[in-house]
């Protein structure tokens, strides 16, 4: 009652009727809320921290609109109602940039927006020059390493909180918030009212993984406080057919399954991941369709998790093989020793193909020709910063291949940057001559070569699916992963009635303690492509006999019996005891904890104001309280009745007169109630 | 930052207020008890108004609505008070040493400094809760001495209950009406006279206010007694 009293005193109360539809507090006229942002957030491995966090309660700066050079020189120079939380424009958002801002130590936040209506920068990308650089098998080339434009703005621990928005109004409501109070006559700026932004991104986790991993006491507490989690989720797998008890030779084809940006929920991957991810899926539906009888060789296909995190789902699992604990598939133990070959699909796109290999075996040379690869677009004893190496690292003489669209340096100019989607990828869902063929194309022939090599025959000319079946298959599959998850694809092979998010995936691999979306819907996926499908069954015999319950073809229910399975992508640091984090064998990284992720935008009042207020209340305070003391002791003179000059009266007079007699006092107090 | 302007705010509110609990009120206990008593009347009325408001949802969205039959509320808690009180004379002499009916006009005053204290406190708190944070009123509407100003008119608010709780009792003791329609019709001016800041009108309601506030002390003065020739002449003496 008391509260919904308060409630409506507002409505009746004269201070609070400011606006005349005052459903809102005071607060909710002081603020404005910026919605559709993302925030970058601090990550750590074993050594060091990365990323953004805010202070406790929120870093506050004076909002400034950076359009070109003079801008940050003005603020390095004569800026003077600082700390600043600059707006950048997508093209100044460089290392450069940022290095400058943040050597001023003048600024508390960094809001990256992008004008969607403008060009896109020809190149960003947060990765290193040199991805994992201090992991894997073969070392970069300093001199020409793989990502050419890499900023290596990920690999920083930056001193303010960062955001980043596309939401135009939001942009638009800041621009005219500055011009109105902070744009012009920049040198008093800081006798006014200024339009400020405060950023709420404060992380929990501090140093690196080891510490605050140690300052989570499971021993002490029962239920202890977390600062960060371990990165990780789950690796997917399907082999071609089940595996034999004793001896096995596989080939195993892999796809990394993650990417990662400097921002929360923003991580597209498109060149980097879905390209490479879709063409093994479509290259195992394929493969499933040309039923095989598999004998000694049998093909096993891998997605791998956290690859963008110093390989933690190949390490992972190269770690299971190593320790004979590897038993997803089938509950049969895998040894390294079993793997023959690895295919790797890397980033895929148009035109041209190269082939990184590593080791002599006739698998290479098969798939050049099937690919239709020219000599020179081979390049031996070549390693991307790619799953492979953490299988080389294990076994040296292994065969690997990568197909990949690059050479010696990446052609994707976004590599693990928010900027990597279908734009850059030129995808377009009704156009399947292009993209969508090419890669429809690799899956088809990576198909036949591992039909020919498992079962030593020359492979069947299917009618279905034909080529053009494997397009359609591929352009629905990059809509689902660039354009929105709610697409057929993903309903078809989700549940019945499952809700769809209708927006881009994000790709970042996440913690392992919360399932990713992304991997689930794969893994859905792949099931739902290569697993057999048990039209008779309704959906209590599907759940009694342990299958899928899926949506199929008309969303309505279909049974799935697959073999897809997972295996845990959390890297071995997490499980061996008394891991050495400062070791560097293994991934160690980490994301932080975090509570709220927020920016509002609001007036921060002149220090003359507050100046103002504070005086002026003190002031009157000071007078009142002498000006009543006063009063209250010369009540009887001021209030000439009977009734005042009582007890009160005679102690007040007989302090004020307290040098006369006692007889004398009595006459002037009896001659004053005359009065 | 803006703990300054809380502080600054919280000042200016509520120091002349504490001041004259702090000289007037808490040498007695009596008076506490009455203060506390006429701040828990205000509270009916404030739970009344609501419920009115509450009840009829169209009118929900009419300001002027609510607050005309708020005022009537808190007068006529007045009024109920002024009865209560009178009633209770007589016990009251007994668990207190001073004499209640010769000291009406204390009474009278401690009954309005209850009143306003309590709506002081219910006018500002919220107020004063947002203004610590980081921001300042402007950026959507209002001015940046959106909390100067909700303080100012709280102060006056407060000081208009005191005065007008002096004139109110004394007027019913003595069957004055002019006085008590000048208490309830004033207590109604200013108040719709604050309706007039969903404009940004805040010089005519602040200026509005205190004169009406001049004005009402002046009468108070008179009515408890005050001379201003004799207190003049005695601090001439002095």
């Amino acid at each position: 009652m008391a509260k919904m009293t308060m409630e409506i005193w507002k409505y009746i109360l004269v201070l609070i009727i400011v606006n005349s539809v005052a459903t809102e507090r005071i607060k909710d006229m002081i603020y404005m809320p910026l919605e559709g942002v993302a925030a970058c957030f601090r990550r750590h491995n074993g050594t060091h921290q990365f990323g953004c966090s805010s202070s406790r309660s929120g870093s506050v700066g004076v909002v400034h609109l950076i359009e070109g050079d003079g801008d940050i020189t003005w603020i390095e120079r004569n800026a003077t109602a600082g700390p600043y939380t600059v707006v950048l424009p997508f093209d100044m958002f460089t290392r450069n940039t940022l290095i400058r801002l943040r050597n001023t130590n003048n600024i508390n936040g960094v809001l990256l927006t992008r004008n969607i209506s403008l060009e896109r920068p020809s190149s960003y990308s947060p990765e290193d020059t040199c991805p994992n650089r201090y992991s894997g098998y073969k070392k970069c080339n300093k001199m020409k390493p793989w990502n050419p434009f890499g900023s290596a703005l990920l690999l920083e621990d930056w001193s303010f909180p960062m955001f980043y928005t596309e939401n135009q109004t939001v942009l638009e409501a800041i621009k005219s918030c500055f011009q109105r109070h902070n744009a012009h006559d920049l040198e008093t700026q800081y006798q006014r009212s200024l339009c400020a932004i405060e950023m709420k991104s404060f992380m929990y986790a501090a140093v690196n993984s080891e510490s605050c991993i140690k300052r989570t006491d499971f021993n002490l507490n029962f239920n202890p406080t977390q600062f960060c989690d371990p990165l990780g989720d789950r690796n997917i797998h399907w082999p071609l057919a089940p595996l034999n008890e004793d001896s096995n030779s596989i080939i195993m084809v892999t796809a990394r399954l993650d990417a990662s940006s400097l921002f929360d929920g923003i991580s597209p991957g498109a060149g980097n991941v879905v390209t490479g991810l879709v063409t093994l899926i479509a290259t195992a539906y394929y493969l499933n369709h040309l039923n095989a009888t598999v004998d000694k060789t049998n093909v096993v296909f891998s997605l791998l998790n956290g690859e963008a995190f110093d390989y933690i789902g190949s390490s992972r699992m190269v770690y299971d093989l190593k320790h004979n604990n590897f038993n997803a598939l089938g509950g049969i133990n895998l040894n390294i020793d079993h793997i023959k070959s690895v295919i790797e699909f890397g980033q895929l796109g148009r035109g041209k193909i190269f082939l990184h290999s590593n080791g002599e075996d006739d698998i290479i040379n098969r798939l050049q020709n099937a690919l239709k690869v020219s000599n020179n677009s081979v390049l031996h004893d070549s390693v991307p910063p790619t799953s492979v190496q953490s299988f080389l690292e294990a076994n040296p003489n292994l065969t690997t291949v990568v197909i990949s669209n690059h050479g010696l340096q990446f052609k994707n100019q976004y590599y693990n940057g928010i900027l990597d989607d279908v734009e850059s990828l030129g995808f377009n869902r009704n156009d399947t001559s292009t993209l969508a063929s090419d890669l429809a194309n690799i899956a088809l022939q990576v198909a036949n070569e591992l039909y020919q090599m498992v079962t030593g025959e020359q492979d069947p000319q299917l009618a279905y699916p034909s080529l053009s079946d494997v397009k359609d298959l591929i352009s629905e599959m990059l809509y689902c992963y660039l354009e929105s998850a709610k697409c057929t694809l993903f309903r078809e092979s989700s549940a019945p009635n499952v809700k769809l998010i209708n927006h881009v995936l994000p790709l970042y691999v996440g913690v392992h303690r919360a399932p990713n979306l992304a991997t689930s819907l794969t893994g859905q996926l792949l099931a739902y492509l290569t697993g057999e499908k048990l039209f008779e069954m309704n959906e209590t015999m599907c759940h009694e006999n342990r299958l899928a319950w899926m949506g199929g073809a008309n969303f309505s229910g279909l049974c799935i019996n697959s073999t897809v399975n997972y295996s845990a992508a959390v890297s071995p640091a997490f499980i061996i005891d008394g891991y050495d984090m400062k070791s560097g064998v293994y991934s160690t990284w980490t994301e932080s904890i975090w509570q709220t992720l927020s920016v509002r935008m609001f007036l921060k009042p002149s220090a003359a104001t507050e100046r103002f207020s504070m005086i002026l209340g003190s002031l009157i305070a000071g007078i009142s309280f002498v000006l009543v003391w006063f009063i209250n002791n010369r009540a009887d003179v001021l209030f000439n009745s009977r009734l005042k000059a009582t007890v009160h009266f005679t102690t007040a007079q007989a302090a004020a007169y307290g040098t006369f007699s006692s007889y004398d006092r009595v006459t002037s107090v009896v001659s004053l109630i005359k009065d | 930052m803006t703990v300054m302007d809380f502080f600054g705010c919280a000042f200016l509110a509520f120091g002349p207020p504490l001041a004259m609990f702090t000289f007037t009120i808490a040498a007695e206990p009596i008076r506490i008890i009455i203060l506390i008593a006429s701040a828990f009347f205000w509270l009916i009325s404030l739970l009344l108004s609501s419920i009115l408001w509450y009840a009829v949802v169209p009118l929900q969205e009419n300001l002027a609505f609510g607050l005309v039959f708020s005022v009537l509320f808190q007068e006529s808690f007045r009024y109920l008070l002024y009865w209560v009180l009178r009633k209770a004379e007589r016990g009251l002499e007994k668990v207190t040493t001073t004499h209640v009916a010769d000291s009406r006009h204390i009474f009278a005053y401690v009954c309005g400094l209850g009143f306003g204290f309590m709506s002081g406190a219910f006018a500002l708190v919220n107020v004063l809760a947002d203004a610590v944070g980081p921001g300042t009123m402007g950026l959507l509407q209002g001015t940046e001495y959106f909390f100067i100003i909700s303080a100012a008119t709280t102060l006056c608010f407060i000081l208009l209950h005191t005065f007008w709780g002096v004139i109110f009792f004394s007027a019913l003791d003595k069957k004055n009406w002019g006085h008590i329609i000048w208490v309830v019709g004033t207590h109604l001016f200013v108040s719709c006279m604050t309706l007039l800041n969903r404009y940004q009108a805040y010089a005519a309601s602040l200026l509005s206010a205190y004169i009406v506030l001049v004005i009402t002390t002046v009468l108070a003065f008179k009515i408890a007694g005050g001379w201003i020739q004799t207190s003049i002449l005695h601090f001439q003496r002095n």
